[in-house]
């Protein structure tokens, strides 16, 4: 019970993160490298916008602290790149049963924590134990739940056994339930300690976090000394920062401010995609929308490309699946925006002479979405009444006691589609059929079989309306030319330095 | 209207600081009540073709980034500004006088400590209370309304008591309590009939506050809830594109500026009106030089 808990907070503060536009994250996708006119002992400043509540990934929730860390100072088994490709991080090789329920893991051998102690097997069995046991404080706990035993026959060798086939076991154990710790190792809060190519140097406290190079990482070097992210809340204090040189790279969501940036010379403009998923949910378990005829009517009536014309950026989206991930395929042909259609279903369904519905919507995001979403709404005859609450509200009333009509909430997870047929989760399908997809597409032993029953799962979703996908958010950052390198997307809650540079000037 | 309200009226339109504050506070009037029948769009409905609409025929101050008519916007949110700081004053009012009544009238060690904590609470911003009542029942425009007049009212009484002191104390109240008259008799006859100039002229002043002081609170997200069209929370919106777009924040701001300085205009209008010395300084200067 506990558990859940614990994870429901940590699946919508994730989302409370990247609501107010992260950072982006697409190695590479950044202008391509100078090659050679770098300066190895340059800082970089990062323009950061929620800063993390503790450091201790494994215990923490939320991508904020997954972007500054993941990959950064901490690595697990696997790493993945920006577009979701996993490949081999602490892990060298690994193997995988043919009945898909034993994967070996072998050990890279020179791999180090940056207190000096090298990468045993039993630091990776004790990490990975933690996580899967049942008194587990980690918040990505359901993460690696197909796991029931980790071993190491050797000290290079690490053996995961599952219950059951996992399609999403490699994808999750290079997420921060993955992450390698040193056996015993306390104190992560304040001093993490991992394997990666950066070293956590400090933590001012409501001002920024510093991370310097790890000199003696076993791979390729990082580019910079050092890496200090700045947290500026205010959309206008990061634009204030980025256009004085307070920051190398900045957040700016805002489409007017980012154009201001257009065909200026000292700055480049990076675009990219995001897993930022704007949900409008549907309380099917009371009240008018518990009728599939309201539901649609409610989809039918929003124009999601007037949204994206006004907010001046992102995508639309028909399901919970963005475009790059395998599964993904175009519903946006459900539920076209269709104002007569809608107020004929909403007679059908007994509501022609007009519906009341209360819209709940944490008040991190621009009042903008909630005012489009009530003015559309208007003109089919719904009368929305918003309430802007502060995010722990939220959680509370919407999230956890379930006390709402209407939603928006920014879902940022990567391949959360799982998610909405939880028992429980506050809004979703609860129909055994998604169930059983969902369970396929889990469990499947291919690919193929795995992304046709996870793209009928989020076709059931739409049909059935369990919400309406508002947008997909674009990640945008303005960064001072001379800087490239960094990740443009933010798809996999990663933010890697890596391959950040900096030109000498 | 009484003969002496009239030539109140009469002396405030006489100053010329008092027309002024008559003609810019009318037009806020005017402003809200045009809003009630007439609007040239739906100030709150969203016009994706309509975005950042530049100022025209079409839109008389442009429209925001959901295509929102700002002239709309402006008129409703004068009716929004009109009723918070009417009713706000309202509250202050009777906030103000019944604190400066209870401050003088009862025995002298009630009386003292009801001063007393009116010294206490006036140190409390209006702003802050205005917050905590949001945070525990919702901002709306009622909090702000019961924040801004109850806070208002405590400086009023501060303001007040002495007026209402130095009355108690004149020769006129010492004969009519001779005469047998009651203390009821007495706050009606003679304490409410010599504060009000007062009053009316500090009243006009926390109009002009209760403007200010919602606008701030809805700038803030305290105030007027979404979607109700208020001038503090237009600014709040636009404020980010300050450098972008100057213009459409110009339009709240104005309406802001020229509604406190009507009030405050009219405020001394009021001074100067009820108070025999300041209208009779001009025409002895005349008569000197």
């Amino acid at each position: 019970m506990k558990i859940r808990s614990f994870a429901a907070v940590a699946v919508v503060t994730g989302l409370a993160l990247a609501a107010c536009g992260s950072d982006g994250g697409d190695a590479g996708g950044g202008p391509a490298s100078s090659g050679g006119r770098a300066n190895p002992d340059a800082t970089v400043t990062i323009g950061a916008v929620l800063e993390p509540t503790s450091l201790d990934i494994t215990r923490t929730s939320g991508v904020a602290v997954g972007q500054i860390l993941l990959g950064n100072v901490y690595e697990g088994l696997l790493k993945r790149d920006q577009k979701g490709v996993v490949s081999p991080a602490l892990a060298t090789a690994y193997r995988i049963s043919p009945d898909g329920r034993t994967y070996t893991f072998t050990l890279a051998g020179n791999a180090a924590f940056q207190d000096g102690a090298p990468v045993r097997a039993a630091d990776v069995v004790s990490s990975l134990t933690q996580v899967i046991a049942p008194a587990s404080t980690n918040p990505h706990a359901s993460d690696l739940a197909s796991i029931s035993a980790v071993a190491s026959p050797d000290p290079h060798t690490v053996v995961l056994t599952l219950k059951e086939r996992d399609s999403g076991l490699l994808f999750n154990l290079t997420g921060p339930a993955g992450v390698v710790v040193r056996e015993g190792a306390t104190g992560l809060d304040g001093h993490p300690d991992g394997t990666g190519p950066f070293r956590f140097d400090s933590w001012r406290r409501g001002d920024s976090i510093t991370l310097v190079r790890n000199d003696a990482y076993r791979g390729p070097k990082a580019k910079v000394a050092r890496v200090v992210f700045r947290y500026l809340t205010d959309t206008n204090a990061q634009n204030n920062a980025v256009r004085t040189g307070q920051v190398d790279i900045g957040v700016i969501s805002d489409n007017d401010l980012v154009e201001a940036y257009r065909g200026n010379p000292k700055f480049v403009i990076a675009e990219g995609t995001t897993t930022d998923k704007f949900t409008l949910a549907f309380n099917q378990d009371r009240g008018p929308l518990a009728d599939v005829r309201v539901r649609h009517a409610i989809r039918q009536g929003i124009d999601k490309d007037g949204l994206i014309k006004v907010l001046g950026a992102g995508t639309r989206i028909g399901s919970p699946v963005p475009p790059l991930d395998p599964w993904y395929e175009d519903l946006t042909s459900i539920d076209r925006h269709d104002p007569a259609s809608a107020r004929r279903l909403l007679a059908q369904a007994g509501h022609g002479g007009g519906l009341r519905l209360g819209l709940t919507i944490p008040n991190i995001y621009p009042p903008s979405i909630g005012d489009y979403v009530t003015s559309q709404l208007r003109e089919i005859g719904v009368t929305v009444e918003v309430r802007r609450v502060e995010f722990p509200a939220w959680l509370t009333g919407v999230y956890t006691k379930h006390d709402y009509d209407l939603s928006i909430v920014d879902h940022a997870e990567a391949r959360d589609l799982a998610f909405y047929v939880k028992p429980g989760y506050y809004f979703g399908d609860r129909s055994p059929q998604a169930r059983d997809l969902a369970k396929a597409g889990a469990t499947a032993a291919s690919d193929t079989d795995r992304n046709t029953a996870l793209r009928g799962l989020a076709r059931r979703y739409s049909e059935d309306a369990i919400a309406d996908w508002l947008l997909l958010g674009k990640a945008r950052q303005v960064a001072r030319v001379g800087v490239t390198g960094y990740p443009t997307n933010n798809v996999s809650a990663v933010y890697d330095l890596s391959k950040i540079e900096v030109l000498k000037s | 209207m009484t003969g002496s309200a009239r030539a109140l009226a009469r002396g405030v339109w006489g100053s010329r600081s008092g027309r002024l504050g008559a003609v810019l506070s009318g037009l806020v009037v005017v402003a809200a009540a045009v809003s009630l029948v007439w609007t040239p769009y739906d100030p709150t409905r969203v016009d994706p073709a309509a975005s950042w609409a530049p100022v025209g025929t079409a839109h008389w101050f442009g429209a925001d980034r959901l295509g929102r008519d700002l002239f709309s916007q402006v008129l409703v949110g004068a009716r929004t500004t009109l009723v918070v700081a009417v009713a706000a004053t309202a509250i202050a009012a009777v906030v103000g006088v019944g604190l400066a009544l209870l401050a003088t009238l009862p025995p002298r060690l009630v009386a003292e400590g009801v001063a007393h904590l009116v010294d206490v609470l006036l140190a409390f911003p209006v702003l802050l209370l205005a917050m905590v009542l949001a945070a525990v029942y919702g901002g709306s425009r009622w909090t702000a309304i019961v924040a801004i007049g109850v806070g208002a009212g405590i400086g009023l009484g501060r303001v007040t008591r002495g007026e209402a002191r130095r009355v108690l104390g004149a020769d006129y109240v010492l004969a009519a309590r001779a005469a047998g008259a009651g203390t009821g008799r007495i706050v009606r006859r003679h304490v409410l009939a010599n504060i009000a100039p007062t009053v009316w002229v500090q009243l006009s002043l926390i109009l002009g506050l209760s403007v200010l002081t919602e606008a701030a609170l809805s700038y803030l997200g305290f105030g007027t809830a979404a979607p109700t069209p208020s001038w503090g929370r237009m600014l709040s919106e636009l404020q980010p594109y300050l450098t972008l777009r100057p213009l459409t924040l110009l339009w709240p701001g104005l309406a802001v500026v020229l509604t406190v300085l009507g009030f405050n205009l009219l405020g001394d209008g009021l001074r100067e009106a009820g108070d025999p010395r300041l209208r009779e300084r001009p025409a002895e200067r005349e008569g000197r030089t």
